[in-house]
């Protein structure tokens, strides 16, 4: 597999000594110390550590989800630390999310869950975002399931179905939150190479959060967290 | 996939049994509003449709009536002093007693208005009343309302077939020359129109009283004017109001004496709480079960404003569903109603908007309430 990662270029996800701590005064509970690493286009970054390590924290930290307090993040060319709340759902709009749960509307096909993320992007024709929804649930290989409701498909299936959502708005980052873990390991592995294969073709960025040993091989770099700080230097692989 | 209407859309009509159900919510808000409403409004048009028929300029009525239906008497002289006005033409004096009618076909007695008419112009307009004059001039002859209550009998029916229909009103046989048509309201059952001198035969009564008094004046005189020099020439005996005065009084006795704004207000009331809570329990229901989902919708880039317009575009197709059904049945009530209660029920272009209006409130309110939950929807939580 070619697999290119341009670390020349501007990172997409800028870390620099990000601290982050839940609760006031006495009650304050710090999880993140000093992070610091990139990430760069079309590159695959791991996370991974125990639980309680704070690897989900980064996550909803780039991901928009919660104000940064202290230390520097730039995603996309925002600045987290000053950007208004309609700066943040702007960014998040350029980020695909994958999470544990896959979260799809039961009153919606799988067309539908995936089309109603086209609805954030209204540059794109309704034509080809038709196109498009047809295109991505055919790549995760549920070309015979598109009219299908949630709660008809396995659980593999609502994954990838997930995985389509995620992608169909061609973002320039992906996060994904353990995206195996509901998985057997045949269907874990599925989901993972569809997701690389997905990340060369559209050279998007993933920052993935896993325990899931299997799926390791897939990752550019692997930054292992402890405790709220990254255990050893970024590797390169 | 276009538009947040297809997906409100969709969310409702996923479960065909909760759409019904809210469904069937809103019909039964818009057939209580409607009926409540027609009730109330078949209260006020019945009661004013006998003023509404004076065709004399002046009214006079003792100041001690609350309403001319159940009026206080007055003595009649007072009333024969008017004409000695220059502007007043003419004057008629019309006598009011509630009778009791006994139904011929099944012996069974109701309480029947009994309009006394005087001599002369007749100022209050009874179709069919001119034609049967010679008759009604008779000993015990009467003219029978046809829109009065069926319990009275076939009275109609048997004068149109040629029979001879002769009842009892007050221990006295009458005997009914003709129908008109005027309708009845809440609390009069029937009328019956005869002259003043069979009136009397009915009712014997202190000689010289009555109960209603109507003015003509002569032609290019200014009513209010003339009012205000009547009623300083006749002091505060008499209450001398205009025609559209009589009726304002009418309705202000309708407003404030009779509790029908109270009981049909608090029905629509009631058909407006339903709707709203039946709407507001099945959004609620949707908001709460989904709220993981709308949160990652909230996390991949949606708005809360988003969220809140899908919530609100639900309950406005709810209101819409609802309301063409609700207008349809409403409809079968009003006619059923019609012919049950010979009061005045007419689904009125005025009656149908208003109504659409409370429905649309009230679904925006259920979808008001049940939006409060969205904000518990935090994309932080779902990773």
């Amino acid at each position: 597999m070619i697999h290119c990662v341009n670390r020349t270029a501007e990172p997409i996800v800028n870390v620099n000594h990000l601290a982050f701590s839940f609760g006031e005064g006495d009650l304050c509970k710090q999880i993140l110390f000093d992070i610091n690493f990139n990430v760069f286009p079309g590159e695959i970054v791991l996370l991974t550590g125990p639980s309680g390590s704070g690897k989900t924290t980064i996550l909803t930290l780039v991901g928009g989800l919660r104000h940064v307090k202290t230390g520097e993040l730039t995603v996309l060319g925002t600045d987290f630390r000053t950007a208004s709340v309609a700066d943040l759902v702007r960014t998040r709009r350029q980020i695909g999310f994958i999470f544990q749960a896959h979260n799809l509307l039961d009153f919606l096909s799988a067309r539908d869950n995936v089309a109603m993320a086209m609805q954030l992007h209204p540059e794109v024709t309704a034509t080809e975002s038709r196109e498009r929804v047809s295109e991505l649930l055919e790549m995760v290989g549920l070309k015979d399931r598109m009219d299908y409701y949630p709660a008809k498909l396995s659980g593999g299936q609502r994954q990838r179905v997930a995985i389509a959502r995620a992608l169909v708005g061609r973002p320039q980052l992906v996060l994904a939150d353990e995206p195996t873990a509901a998985l057997d390991s045949h269907s874990g592995r599925e989901v993972v190479e569809l997701l690389q294969r997905l990340a060369t073709d559209h050279g998007s960025a993933i920052l993935m959060v896993t325990h899931d040993n299997r799926v390791l091989n897939v990752a550019d770099r692997i930054i292992e967290m402890e405790d709220g700080r990254i255990k050893q230097p970024v590797n390169s692989l | 996939m276009r538009s947040s209407w297809q997906v409100a859309w969709k969310q409702l009509s996923h479960s065909k049994v909760k759409l019904i159900v809210a469904t069937a919510g809103v019909v039964v808000a818009v057939l209580l509003m409607l009926v409540q409403l027609g009730f109330l409004n078949a209260a006020y048009d019945s009661s004013l449709a006998v003023p509404k028929r004076i065709t004399a300029d002046l009214v006079v009525l003792s100041p001690q009536s609350p309403t001319f239906a159940t009026p206080t008497q007055f003595a009649r002289r007072m009333l024969y002093r008017l004409p000695a006005h220059p502007a007043v033409a003419e004057v008629q004096a019309i006598y009011l007693g509630t009778g009791r009618w006994k139904n011929p076909w099944d012996k069974s007695e109701r309480q029947i208005l009994v309009y006394g008419l005087g001599a002369g112009e007749n100022m209050l307009q009874i179709p069919g009343y001119t034609d049967a004059v010679h008759q009604l001039q008779q000993p015990d002859v009467g003219l029978f309302d046809r829109r009065s209550r069926p319990t009275f009998g076939p009275v109609a029916d048997s004068l149109a077939k040629g029979e001879r229909v002769d009842v009892e009103v007050n221990r006295r046989k009458i005997t009914i020359a003709a129908c008109t048509e005027i309708g009845v309201t809440l609390g009069v059952d029937g009328n019956l129109f005869v002259t003043d001198t069979n009136f009397l035969r009915l009712f014997p009564r202190i000689p010289g009283s009555i109960d209603l008094g109507l003015v003509r004046l002569k032609p290019g005189v200014d009513p209010a004017a003339a009012r205000d020099e009547l009623v300083r020439w006749c002091g505060t005996d008499m209450r001398i109001l205009t025609k559209a005065e009589f009726i304002a009084f009418e309705k202000h006795f309708l407003d404030t004496g009779a509790p029908i704004n109270f009981i049909f207000g608090l029905g629509t009331a009631v058909g407006f709480f339903i709707g709203f809570v039946i709407v507001y329990q099945i959004l609620y229901t949707e908001v709460s079960t989904h709220l993981p989902q709308f949160a990652t919708l909230k996390a991949i880039g949606f708005t809360d404003n988003y969220l809140l317009r899908l919530v609100m575009q639900e309950s406005l197709i709810l209101a819409v569903l609802g309301y063409l059904p609700g207008t349809v049945l409403s409809w079968c009530v009003y006619q059923i109603a019609a012919r049950e209660t010979q009061l005045p029920m007419a689904l009125t272009m005025f009656r149908l908007t208003s109504v659409l209006g409370l429905t649309i409130t009230m679904c925006i309110f259920s979808a008001a309430m049940a939006m409060r939950k969205l904000r518990a929807a935090d994309p932080a939580d779902i990773f």
